[in-house]
């Protein structure tokens, strides 16, 4: 069977920032319809890979290329990455505030319903259609809300970076089931701490002081970050 | 006016309700810049 083409792919990737590498040398192909999880440990250079890939503001890598949809997307700013149909949940979302969840969710989400998107990351409509995007929403709310989105305006790759942070551990497994349901317009880079989430991906790869050191399927990536993590290696691995 | 241009016009109110600051977007901290980024990528996504 042929594998499909990468949407995301990455070579040579390498970042800097306040005189410390962060990231050295990433290549990491993210193929059309995959679930693809990162794992490593606090500080190994997850968040700061999601930031570069989007473009963030001080993440401009250093050397490497980075190549979405067939395209070199290096010197593209935010929103023009985000057209060609990239996208970033945060860690902790923003707050949009003045806009009802109903607009949040409804602005340029073509045919998606924004009441289904909300059912769907477990939260009742008719609680929260007219509710605004504001502080009274706790951060696991805007963090289903922000979930909801992106299933909404179905973005060619969705980066989401520890969706389940904030969201009570009974809820997980339905945005498990989300996280899935995003695959079916794109494809998804995971990046998880949690062990069931990160079992539901297609490819794993782990992270460890800024460099992928192992890659494969999931249960072999995380066995290997469970055995030979960061902090069992002694710099074998990375290096540190 | 059709459903489509009715969504679109809709739409339209919206962006406009964001330039106009009818709408603030809030970092999480005030030192972190997600709040703008979220912006770009929420037009970005919108407009494509």
């Amino acid at each position: 069977m042929t594998r499909p083409a990468a949407l995301l792919e990455l070579t040579g990737l390498s970042l800097t920032l306040g005189g410390r590498r962060v990231l050295d040398g990433i290549d990491l192909a993210v193929c059309e319809g995959e679930l693809h999880a990162l794992l490593g440990p606090n500080g190994a250079g997850k968040s700061s890979l999601a930031y570069a890939l989007m473009g963030c503001a001080g993440y401009q890598p250093q050397a490497g290329e980075v190549r979405f949809v067939g395209q070199d997307i290096a010197g593209r700013a935010i929103h023009e990455r985000a057209r060609l149909g990239l996208a970033l949940a945060w860690q902790e979302p923003a707050r949009f505030e003045g806009l009802s969840v109903r607009d949040f969710l409804g602005l340029g989400a073509g045919e998606a319903d924004p009441a289904e998107c909300l059912h769907r990351v477990g939260l009742a409509p008719e609680d929260y259609l007219d509710r605004a995007l504001d502080k009274t929403l706790s951060g696991g709310e805007r963090k289903r809300i922000e979930l909801a989105g992106v299933l909404a305006r179905k973005p060619r790759l969705a980066i989401l970076d520890e969706p389940t942070a904030g969201i009570d551990f009974l809820s997980h497994e339905e945005i498990a089931t989300v996280i899935q349901a995003m695959r079916r317009h794109g494809a998804v880079l995971l990046i998880t701490h949690e062990e069931s989430l990160a079992g539901g991906a297609d490819r794993a790869s782990q992270l460890c002081g800024g460099r992928i050191v192992f890659r494969g399927a999931p249960a072999e990536v995380i066995a290997h970050y469970k055995t030979r993590g960061c902090r069992r290696c002694d710099g074998e691995i990375c290096g540190l | 006016m059709n459903a489509n241009e009715h969504k679109r016009i809709e739409w339209l109110e919206g962006l406009l309700g964001l330039w106009l600051g009818k709408v603030r977007v809030s970092s999480v901290t005030p030192s972190s810049s997600n709040g703008f980024v979220s912006f770009a990528i929420f037009i970005g996504l919108a407009i494509r």
